[in-house]
């Protein structure tokens, strides 16, 4: 079927109803940073989410060429971390779901790091990746907090992966403070990533620090039985049925949620970018 | 409607000595204001030095303006209005505190000073 579609949304492929588009041209849309959970002190956050980076609008303006804008228009979503190997910047948007059905989300993203040096600089950056952090509703029977995760592993230590990971397992979750109310986990760590089978992939990171060239994404997941169905990168189509998300059993507070976050990891001590041009979730029509 | 947004550029911030906010991207706005708040508990007076900077590329940075906050009691709360500002921004400077608060410090009867600063934008 052919729709008939401005070329901003016609470069998605939709399930029936659209939940969201979020054009950065628009401004942030509900997409913020993710602080640790705390209780009577910023002091009581899990250390590993205290350096965590706030998403900004930006126009990717590079050094040598000036101005780059979105792939639409002026202004993309930027993760920035900070300038030091392991350091993350984090951007999630928080709904909430109505009916358990099949959600797919799609992304336009690219990744570079600072250029701050006349180099190739190609393995500065050491992932870019997707969530999402979804709950069961609260009437179902043995109700799981179920957080699917993939992540591009650009470079490592050693150099060059080029290869799509996932997580099944997680860490501690810890009480914070002293009241009982409050948990938190770190998920985000580099421990219990797992190769997507055949997730290796070649992008285009196109030579120098300064030239964006942007990707498609596309993750498909299941509400019904809070499972992966499919995982799209550009030419690459990955079938994931057969892999497991982080799964823990449900929290207090936390019925029918759905979140959405990016999240980018430097390499090395430059700080490391992810842009999102603009995200779109639908759903099945029940 | 204009457009409007509130970035958390220090949650929580250790600084004793020089520091400097992460880079800003600020193209879209223009006016701006940083708020630095002292967090208690910790010293009551406390001085900070600062520069607002600006940078065409987000790497090399010229100062737009300067000026001194003095965190006191009265005063946990300080900021700076700015505008024609181009497309980045950051805040450095410099946090001083008295010996003898330092003394406090190292000796654990009070905290090391704490800072959220916060940059509050509008197009």
């Amino acid at each position: 079927m052919t729709r008939n579609l401005p070329p901003a949304l016609d470069l998605f492929d939709p399930l029936d109803r659209i939940l969201v588009h979020d054009d950065f041209n628009r401004g942030m849309q509900g997409w913020t940073g993710l602080v640790g959970n705390y209780e009577d002190s910023l002091d009581s956050m899990l250390p590993e989410y205290a350096d965590l980076r706030d998403p900004m609008l930006s126009n990717l303006t590079v050094w040598d060429t000036g101005t780059d804008g979105s792939l639409h228009g002026n202004y993309a979503m930027k993760l920035a971390t900070l300038p030091r190997p392991g350091a993350l910047a984090v951007a999630i948007k928080r709904l909430t779901w109505r009916v358990a059905t099949r959600i797919r989300w799609e992304s336009i993203v690219t990744f570079k790091p600072e250029a701050s040096e006349l180099e190739l600089s190609n393995t500065d950056v050491r992932a870019f990746g997707i969530l999402l952090d979804l709950q069961d509703g609260d009437r179902k029977a043995h109700p799981h907090r179920v957080m699917p995760h993939i992540r591009y592993l650009n470079a490592d230590e050693f150099g060059r992966m080029e290869q799509w990971q996932y997580k099944s397992t997680h860490r501690t979750v810890h009480d914070i403070g002293g009241r009982g109310e409050t948990k938190s986990h770190f998920h985000l760590g580099p421990d219990g990533w797992n190769d997507l089978p055949n997730g290796g992939q070649r992008l285009c990171y196109n030579e120098i620090a300064t030239k964006h060239n942007w990707y498609y994404l596309r993750l498909d997941f299941d509400l019904r039985d809070m499972q992966f169905r499919e995982f799209q990168c550009n030419n690459r189509t990955y079938e994931c049925r057969d892999i497991e998300p982080i799964r823990i059993p449900a929290m207090p507070n936390l019925w029918c949620m759905l979140n959405l976050a990016y999240f980018v990891e430097s390499n090395s001590t430059k700080r490391a970018f992810l842009y999102v041009d603009s995200s779109l979730l639908s759903t099945d029509r029940e | 409607m204009r457009q409007s947004h509130t970035a958390v550029v220090a949650r929580n911030a250790a600084w004793d000595g020089p520091f400097a906010t992460e880079p800003w991207e600020a193209a879209w706005a223009t006016e701006a204001i940083y708020f630095v708040r002292l967090l208690p508990p910790g010293p009551l007076r406390v001085s900070m030095q600062y520069s607002v900077e600006i940078s065409p590329d987000g790497i090399h940075w010229a100062e737009l303006s300067q000026g001194t906050f003095e965190f006191d009691e009265q005063n946990s709360l300080w900021y700076r209005q700015l505008n024609h500002f181009g497309g980045w921004l950051r805040l450095s400077g410099r946090v001083s505190y008295s010996p003898e608060m330092r003394r406090s410090a190292s000796r654990r009867y009070i905290r090391e000073p704490r800072f959220m600063a916060y940059l509050t934008l509008k197009s």
